[in-house]
């Protein structure tokens, strides 16, 4: 990668952590407050608490995951001679 | 638990540890290090690999309120506070994954050490330069004197030695490992308190669980007294305007923290850096929920309301230790603690120091062409830490009502001075010096005046009006401003010089 196509490279992956952003948002309020609307419980735990935050942590695991795998790429920080 | 020695010991043996990291790595690292000492010394030679990266800016992040406050207000409120706690997983991946390698990159370019050496050559601008260097050094000491203030209180609540004592065993003992150990030495300490908040959070949540009589007996016992405290706005007590102003403050705009942002310069590679972004989301997600979930079950153990516990949410998790543990746990759980308030103040601490050595004083010497040797550089930073450290410890034993008000103002003020001028300067190539200058004094002023007038905007923490004035200010000022030269831009920007220069012809 040339120095120019690392900086289209890292414009890319911002964009990717600002949509993350807000797929966590969406998810979070669907799970928290979408599901507890429904009212059911788990044993005696409700559960919009497990969905809305246990669920919410693991999903933003998985999503950064998945970024971090598919949309995020090596390349060496420091210039290289052959960049200019 | 009154005077009991196990209640000091793990303490004890944890600074020890800490002291002894420290010296190792100081020794290590003056084998190894080739880049100078001031690049050792603030950010460990861009050395730092992935683990280390998540846990020290989880470790950074996390402090004393994450386990006293927070969990006290979980028990308060119930299962909305934990919801609500959960916004910060987004923090790690934002700062990390937005600012992460275009700060990195441009930092090598630059040979930059501090986040105030890339905010003077993207802005160009001194003013700026020392702006951001006195909104850094005041709102840090004012958070690092409640930090130790933090623990200190709890010290003594959970062992029953004095505020003293505690002050004395964690807070001198910090400052020392600072001076001594530098960035590196703060990365590998924090790595290990984050272990020590992990450890301590399981040892008091099985002591809990055992104490209350078990997580359906503690659930029942909510669900029959307290049962708005299982819905997520908890009768009231958790207006949606409340998890709005969270999402603000502790999630989104975690991402202007200086603190977090010079991680950006310091670590190795891009590999450290993705896999700092999933271990980092990971640990954060775990302590948060894990933290305030505690807090929640801690009713099963203090089941009264909160003026027969003295009428603060600060008291409740101390209470909880003491009530559900015995002694020497109640002492290896207060490591936890602990941990989150000195790796919070060793980062400050050393970011402080950076911003009057590197960024005001040895700036100040090139201007005026004097050369500084390296011997000098190397005492007055060392020196530097020390003083500011043991004044920071000075003020904590009795600090004055105006240390709390600018800690009120401390953690929003900072996202606000900062938040435009990096994400802004990073890609928006129209951010210039005008711009940026208007947007950190205006938006940190009108975050402060709001803040202490206590005005808000339909009960949304002040955070939106000062990250909105910052906004307006650097869009008005960066349009009627002149735009940086070509070969500034470049560096952020590659491809815009040339570009320019074709349009010329």
């Amino acid at each position: 990668m040339n120095r120019k196509e690392k900086f289209d490279q890292v414009n890319k992956e911002a964009k990717a952590a600002g949509i993350g952003l807000i797929l966590i948002i969406v998810f979070w309020i669907a799970a928290g407050f979408g599901v507890s609307c429904l009212n059911i419980s788990i044993g005696h735990t409700p559960l919009w608490v497990i969905t809305g935050c246990i669920g919410t942590w693991v999903f933003a695991i998985l999503l950064v995951t998945w970024m971090v795998k598919k949309v995020f790429k090596d390349f060496d920080l420091d210039e290289e001679e052959s960049d200019e | 638990m009154n005077n009991h020695i196990f209640g000091l010991l793990p303490v004890f043996l944890f600074m020890l540890l800490m002291l002894l990291v420290s010296l190792y790595v100081r020794n290590q690292s003056a084998k190894k290090s080739s880049g100078g000492f001031i690049r050792e010394y603030f950010i460990g030679s861009r050395s730092l690999g992935g683990f280390v990266l998540a846990m020290t800016t989880v470790a950074t992040y996390s402090s004393v309120s994450s386990f006293v406050g927070g969990p006290g207000q979980a028990w308060s409120v119930g299962f909305g506070w934990v919801y609500m706690s959960v916004v910060q997983v987004t923090a790690l991946f934002l700062v990390l994954g937005i600012l992460g390698k275009k700060m990195a990159m441009a930092a090598r370019k630059i040979d930059a050490v501090t986040v105030i050496d890339v905010i003077r050559h993207r802005y160009q601008s001194n003013a700026l330069a020392n702006l951001s260097a006195i909104i850094i050094v005041l709102f840090f000491s004012a958070t690092m004197v409640a930090q130790f203030v933090g623990g200190a209180k709890l010290f003594e609540a959970v062992t029953g030695y004095s505020y003293m004592t505690g002050l004395v065993l964690f807070g001198l003992v910090v400052v020392v490992y600072t001076t001594i150990g530098g960035f590196r030495g703060v990365a590998i300490t924090d790595a290990l308190c984050a272990i020590a908040m992990l450890i301590g959070m399981f040892i008091l949540l099985v002591g809990i669980l055992k104490a209350g009589g078990g997580y359906d007996a503690i659930m029942t016992h909510i669900a029959q007294n307290k049962p708005e405290m299982l819905t997520p706005l908890s009768g009231g007590n958790m207006p949606v305007s409340l998890y709005i102003s969270q999402w603000m403050l502790v999630g989104i705009f975690t991402v202007g923290l200086p603190q977090s942002v010079v991680r950006c310069v310091s670590y190795k590679d891009t590999k450290s850096l993705h896999r700092a972004i999933i271990i980092g989301t990971i640990v954060i997600g775990a302590m948060n929920i894990g933290m305030n979930f505690i807090g929640v079950l801690a009713q099963g153990v203090l089941p009264k309301d909160l003026a027969s516990y003295g009428g603060s949410v600060d008291n409740i998790m101390p209470l909880a230790i003491v009530a559900s543990l015995k002694p020497l746990l109640a002492g290896l759980t207060i490591i936890g603690p602990v941990a989150a308030s000195i790796s919070t103040v060793s980062s400050l601490l050393l970011t402080a120091t950076s911003s009057i050595v590197k960024d005001i004083y040895m700036y100040h010497k090139q201007e005026k062409k004097e050369e500084v040797s390296e011997k000098k550089t190397s005492f007055l930073s060392q020196i530097c830490t020390l003083v500011l450290g043991i004044l920071i410890f000075f003020i904590s034993i009795s600090p004055p009502d105006v240390i709390w008000k600018i800690n009120m103002f401390a953690f929003g003020g900072l996202e606000t001075a900062f938040f435009w001028i990096f994400v802004l300067g990073m890609f928006w190539k129209k951010a210039n010096k005008r711009g940026a200058f208007w947007a950190m004094a205006a938006g940190t002023l009108s975050y402060c005046v709001t803040m202490g007038l206590g005005f808000t905007i339909g009960g949304i923490h002040q955070i939106l009006i000062g990250i909105m004035v910052s906004l307006l200010c650097m869009i008005i000022g960066s349009l009627t401003g002149e735009k940086e030269t070509g070969d500034v831009l470049d560096v952020y920007f590659p491809g815009v010089k040339t570009r320019a220069e074709k349009k010329k012809k």
